[in-house]
């Protein structure tokens, strides 16, 4: 499956809120809480299980006004980033 | 795009919260109604006074507080497992987000219930334990067979990885119980939390007060590996401010939807059943609670103790009903932490 492809999902364990433009995330059997800055809250907040990779780099090209090409790579190290932490998993 | 912080990433975003009164924190009493009579229990409200808040209304309580930035909840009693909907509201919690803390004294946690409560994935549950010793727990839960259906509750939890943690409360009844209540939080891998703080009862009489142990046996309890105060300002009053967090980023929720600053700081300031939350986080008390400031604290200004106090406003309120006095409680905890720490130096160099 080609990254642009992969559909990124929220682990169903964790908590999380946005508090202004940071996004804080809890994981209950760590008991740790993370914050992403204010482009990692923005990306957190378009995984919505449907959207793939390629979506939401679209999506945030419409609302930041970047070109595709770096964004993609930035927005798919991140994902692969929650994903290593098992924030995010990736739907088959 | 995780940044790095100087503070741990918790203390940088709850030092936001306060700073922009955000109500991050939230302490629920879903229901006064409880099925045990511990001796030393602060609520006087008969459990049938008003009508608790319906499922549905504590489905908008959620939802309010959701859009407000609310994370953490804490869900008490009474003994909140006596809802027949507590799984439908913390469920609700979680669906929108909220870490969640279930408060319980354990004796309803059966092998059905302990896996409802692991699919929650709580951050923790926190269990009340008086003593390794049924009939010493039971002198203070005043119910035959509440040790042994709590201890049932510690092991199921266990075995499905819920964080439990052993929590107690130091009476004259259990003072001599700590070594035994750590030895049973190590043996299952439990964090253990205790405390001198018995809190006055909500009707104002202060019968509680005699079941507070001593000072000189608080002293020998208390350990002050680990105790740290900031500095002390010229007054000689703690640098805290603001003086707690109630009212900036924390505040609580009556069985009945009544919102306070603080479990302690129970002046009406609205119910959810008639104004919106964020109408009452703006309301004269809250504000009043957040102008509290150092220079207001007359009673305690020149302490000697001062920086050896966890200054409650709270507590103060309940026992003089004066925010800004003095806490008879926390006047005795100060002296005894000052005499613990200085025999410390003493013994240790």
């Amino acid at each position: 499956m080609h990254t642009e492809t992969k559909v990124p999902e929220r682990s169903a364990s964790l908590a999380w809120r946005r508090i202004e433009d940071e996004v804080i995330i809890v994981t209950p059997c760590e008991g740790l809480a993370r914050v992403l800055n204010a482009s990692g809250s923005r990306i957190w907040e378009l995984i919505d299980g449907v959207r793939s990779t390629a979506d939401i780099v679209t999506e945030l090209g419409r609302e930041f006004d970047a070109p595709a090409g770096p964004a993609e790579e930035d927005v798919a190290a991140f994902l692969a980033e929650l994903a290593q932490k098992k924030l995010v998993r990736f739907k088959e | 795009m995780i940044t790095p912080q100087a503070l741990d990433p918790y203390e940088a975003i709850e030092q936001k919260t306060i700073q922009r009164c955000i109500p991050f924190k939230l302490d629920w009493e879903l229901t006064y109604r409880c099925n045990l009579r511990c001796i030393h229990c602060y609520q006087t409200r008969p459990a049938d006074m008003q009508e608790e808040l319906a499922a549905e209304e504590a489905f908008s309580v959620i939802d309010q507080l959701a859009a407000m930035g609310c994370l953490y909840m804490t869900l008490t009693g009474g003994e909140v497992l006596l809802r027949r909907d507590f799984f439908a509201i913390a469920a609700h919690a979680r669906s929108q987000g909220f870490a969640l803390r279930i408060f319980t004294n354990g004796t309803l946690i059966d092998e059905e219930c302990a896996g409802r409560i692991e699919k929650l994935d709580p951050l923790g549950v926190e269990i009340s334990l008086y003593s390794c010793r049924a009939d010493i727990h039971e002198s203070i839960t005043g119910i035959r067979g509440s040790f042994e259906k709590t201890v049932r509750a510690f092991k199921l939890l266990k075995a499905l990885r819920v964080n439990a943690v052993v929590k107690a409360t130091f009476m004259e009844q259990n003072q001599n119980e700590l070594e035994g209540l750590r030895r049973f939080a190590d043996e299952l891998d439990c964090p253990f939390r205790f405390s001198f703080t018995v809190i006055p009862k909500l009707d104002g009489s202060d019968d509680l007060r005699k079941l507070r142990v001593s000072e000189e046996c608080m002293a020998k309890l208390w350990e002050p590996h680990g105790w740290m105060v900031s500095g002390i300002s010229e007054g000689g009053l703690p640098v805290f401010e603001p003086l707690c967090a109630a009212a900036f980023n924390s505040l609580y929720i009556s069985p009945y939807g009544e919102v306070y600053p603080c479990v302690t700081l129970r002046k009406p300031c609205g119910t959810v059943r008639s104004s919106p939350i964020a109408q009452i986080w703006s309301s004269p008390f809250f504000k009043e609670v957040r102008s509290l400031a150092l220079s207001d604290l007359t009673e305690c200004r020149g302490c000697p103790d001062a920086l050896y106090c966890d200054r409650c406003s709270g507590l103060a309120f309940m026992e003089k009903g004066d925010m800004r006095a003095a806490s008879p409680n926390d006047c005795v905890l100060a002296r005894m932490r000052k005499r613990s720490i200085q025999q410390f130096r003493r013994d240790h160099g």
